[in-house]
């Protein structure tokens, strides 16, 4: 078979360099886009100055400020960064069809029909930066794994190729924990199965590999020898749309949850909308003060689209599942199971009560 | 205690009070059924009791000592549900809480626990009492069960709504798209005036021993204000009441109707469960196209990229034509429950509730919301 070329593209430090390049003043400076910690905030993107600090994104914004005192905190501007990944994303599209976007800020292509996929990558690095004043770095491979392993070499700003004969070797030096599907419970496994390293996971069968860890080991055979077949799926599918919140202060009383829930439900019907989708599965997500957090849901007959439904079932739920004297940091509504409205064509069961 | 009594009964009765054994019992002791031998009746009496719902039972026996102990539920019925059809001799030890059991296929010893740590069923000596006859409670549960509600975070919807009043014995029940509910004829032993929401779960075993029922006495219904106990002959049932305002299903029935037709409720079924197995493949929605000039129903389904279907038949149509969708489900659940030939479906729009009546026997609405849809 013809090797394939797979790009992986991904944007150095997104929300923070949008917002250092927005706001002159940042520039330089350590920073960070989330929640303030005094509202219990949440890193959602660090620039790398800020990294310097140690501080990293999902990190709680209270750590950070322990890690660096006079770090900036810039509220996130989602509307913006959805405007620049869709700048992005045009680019792409002008040298493949088959972009499959992994989040706001990177995506894979597929460009096996161009002639040279590194020239691609550096031409696509260089339009995005002219059109966005915003650095991305590339990964080029035969695979997704590889690709994704590849742009992550020299970041920032980076370019780097991993060419089909030199994959085995690259792949012999990567630690276990950089494989893609390998989570901090797997990679625990595989230590003490003396799996350290991708070169051990080479020596490994699939027969054995399966025998260990299920039908995902077929999977980790695949990576490890650079036989990582997943297609670039440009219509991925949306698996869940969801909303959640965490709070200033632990919420009690079910009053201000019920107030907090439909704010959430109005997020989640907006997005819903947004999509295009309906769901026939709510979700509710309650964390409470010491961090633990449980999830219920339901799966109705009919798909969910409205807060007003959505909202009910959430509360119902809320109240059949809240411990007695709750303290809750966070609750969150998903919809899954989604459909396309168009599936459902405006049907709707009505109610009688 | 030691008594002989017939594999037969024995596999029947533990088999009743199985279904009130709890899978994940609170207490150990709930995991056991209460054995009550006595000598002066000459009768075994078997409770279970998940602390919601209780079971009692009797049956005739040869004792020749009374005792009362309890024994493992799923294992005793398990053990006995296997034995061949003959006489098994039962016999307490003096000394421990183990029950032996003998018989042609050999001998077991099952370990029990002392009775005096299972609770007392709650059943309601000084509340209101009714009489109703088996038949009436039967209709009632036929034409009302179904349609209540799965959800457990809808409580009071997981229910039977009982009213009994001088004059009128009804039940109801809805899951918050169709409700059903029953009036039955039968009201001669009522007078007192009770509103109650029984849960679904006792009455689907009220429903189970009434159908094998064989006594000619009328049944016994006692309540308080948290609980309600059902007397057969030698059975109880006894439950703790849903608490919660039930809806006032009552002002949800439209007194007048645009449309009506009056159809044969079998062809209909028929013709239903025929386009159901197309409806099933989506949305199970049907679309009902009621015509009065031509004084027909057509029904059709259309399942994106899987087909589509039509039937037509005859009915007494009046009133304008008129599109409306159901779920399928709902419409053939309720004619299933509705026991005469011919049916009525009267109804407004195709936004607002539709209700099944049957034309003669029975007093029973069935009100279904239709699907909307939406262009």
């Amino acid at each position: 078979m013809d090797e394939r070329k797979i790009l992986h593209i991904d944007m150095d430090a997104f929300y923070a360099s949008i917002e250092q390049r927005d706001h002159a003043e940042y520039r330089h400076r350590p920073l960070v886009v989330g929640g303030r910690p005094e509202q219990r905030g949440a890193v959602a993107a660090a620039s790398y100055e800020a990294r310097r600090y140690g501080i990293h994104s999902a990190m709680p914004s209270r750590v950070a400020v322990q890690r660096c005192p006079h770090v900036i905190f810039a509220r996130p501007r989602f509307d913006v960064y959805r405007a620049v990944s869709g700048q992005i994303r045009e680019i792409f599209r002008d040298y493949t069809e088959l972009v499959e976007p992994l989040s706001l800020d990177e995506a894979y292509l597929d460009v096996t029909g161009c002639d040279s996929a590194i020239a691609t990558a550096k031409t696509i690095k260089h339009r995005i930066v002219e059109t966005t004043q915003l650095t991305a770095s590339a990964g080029v491979s035969i695979n997704k794994f590889l690709a994704k392993i590849a742009s992550d070499v020299n970041k920032p700003d980076g370019l780097y190729v991993i060419l089909p004969e030199d994959a085995m070797a690259f792949i012999a030096t990567l630690p276990i924990e950089k494989f893609h599907g390998i989570g901090p419970a797997t990679a625990r496994k595989m230590k003490q199965l003396g799996i350290e390293s991708g070169a051990d996971l080479q020596r490994w069968s699939e027969p054995d590999l399966v025998a260990n860890f299920g039908k995902v080991g077929r999977h980790y055979f695949r990576v490890a020898n650079a036989q990582d077949n997943r297609p670039v799926n440009p219509n991925r599918i949306r698996k869940s749309v969801g909303a959640e919140r965490s709070f200033a202060e632990d919420l009690h009383t079910l009053e201000a949850m019920s107030t907090a829930l439909t704010g959430i439900v109005e997020d989640v019907e907006s997005r819903l909308l947004k999509a295009k989708k309906v769901g026939y599965t709510l979700t509710l997500k309650i964390k409470y003060a010491d961090y633990r957090q449980v999830t219920r849901s339901r799966t109705m007959e009919t798909p969910l689209q409205r807060a007003t439904e959505i909202g009910d079932l959430a509360q119902a739920l809320l109240e059949h599942h809240l411990e007695p004297q709750p303290q809750v940091r966070l609750l969150g509504v998903a919809i899954s199971n989604l459909v396309v409205l168009d599936q459902t064509l405006g049907y709707q069961q009505l109610s009688l009560l | 205690m030691k008594f002989v009594c017939s594999q037969g009964d024995l596999n029947t009765h533990l088999s009743i009070v199985s279904r009130a054994v709890p899978s994940r019992p609170n207490k150990p002791v709930l995991a056991n059924i209460l054995v009550n031998v006595n000598e002066d009746s000459q009768r075994i009496t078997l409770t279970s009791f998940d602390e919601t719902l209780g079971i009692q039972t009797s049956f005739s026996a040869h004792v020749d000592q009374g005792g009362v102990l309890t024994v493992p539920a799923k294992l005793l019925g398990d053990i006995v549900a296997k034995l061949p059809p003959e006489d098994l001799d039962f016999k307490q030890s003096d000394t421990e809480p183990v029950i032996s059991l003998t018989c042609s296929a050999g001998e077991y010893q099952v370990r029990g626990m002392e009775a005096t740590d299972y609770p007392n069923l709650p059943l309601v000596e000084d509340g209101q009492v009714a009489s109703v006859s088996a038949e009436s409670i039967l209709e009632g549960l036929r034409g009302a069960l179904f349609a209540t509600s799965s959800d457990e975070t809808k409580q009071v919807l997981t229910g039977v709504h009982v009213v009994a009043e001088p004059e009128n014995l009804e039940f109801a029940a809805t899951d918050g798209h169709r409700l059903a509910v029953v009036q039955s004829v039968d009201d001669s032993g009522i007078d007192l005036s009770i509103n109650v929401t029984v849960p679904g779960k006792a009455l689907r075993e009220l429903e189970r021993l009434l159908q094998a029922y064989q006594g000619t006495e009328a049944i016994s219904l006692r309540f308080d204000p948290t609980q309600v106990v059902f007397e057969l002959g030698h059975q109880r049932i006894t439950t703790r009441l849903l608490e919660g305002q039930y809806p006032n299903y009552r002002q949800l029935i439209p007194k007048q109707f645009e449309r009506q037709l009056t159809i044969d409720r079998k062809q209909l079924m028929s013709a239903l469960e025929r386009i159901g197995v197309l409806a099933d493949q989506r949305n199970n929605i049907v679309k009902l196209s009621i015509a009065s000039a031509n004084q027909t129903l057509a029904l059709s389904v259309e399942a994106q990229e899987v087909g589509s279907g039509r039937e037509e038949m005859t009915a007494q149509v009046t009133g304008d034509d008129l599109d409306i969708a159901f779920n399928v489900r709902y419409l053939l659940e309720g004619l299933r429950a509705l026991p005469s030939a011919e049916i009525q479906l009267q109804c407004n729009s195709s936004t607002s509730p539709a209700i099944l009546t049957p034309v003669s026997g029975l007093q029973m609405t069935y009100l279904v919301m239709p699907v909307q849809i939406r262009s």
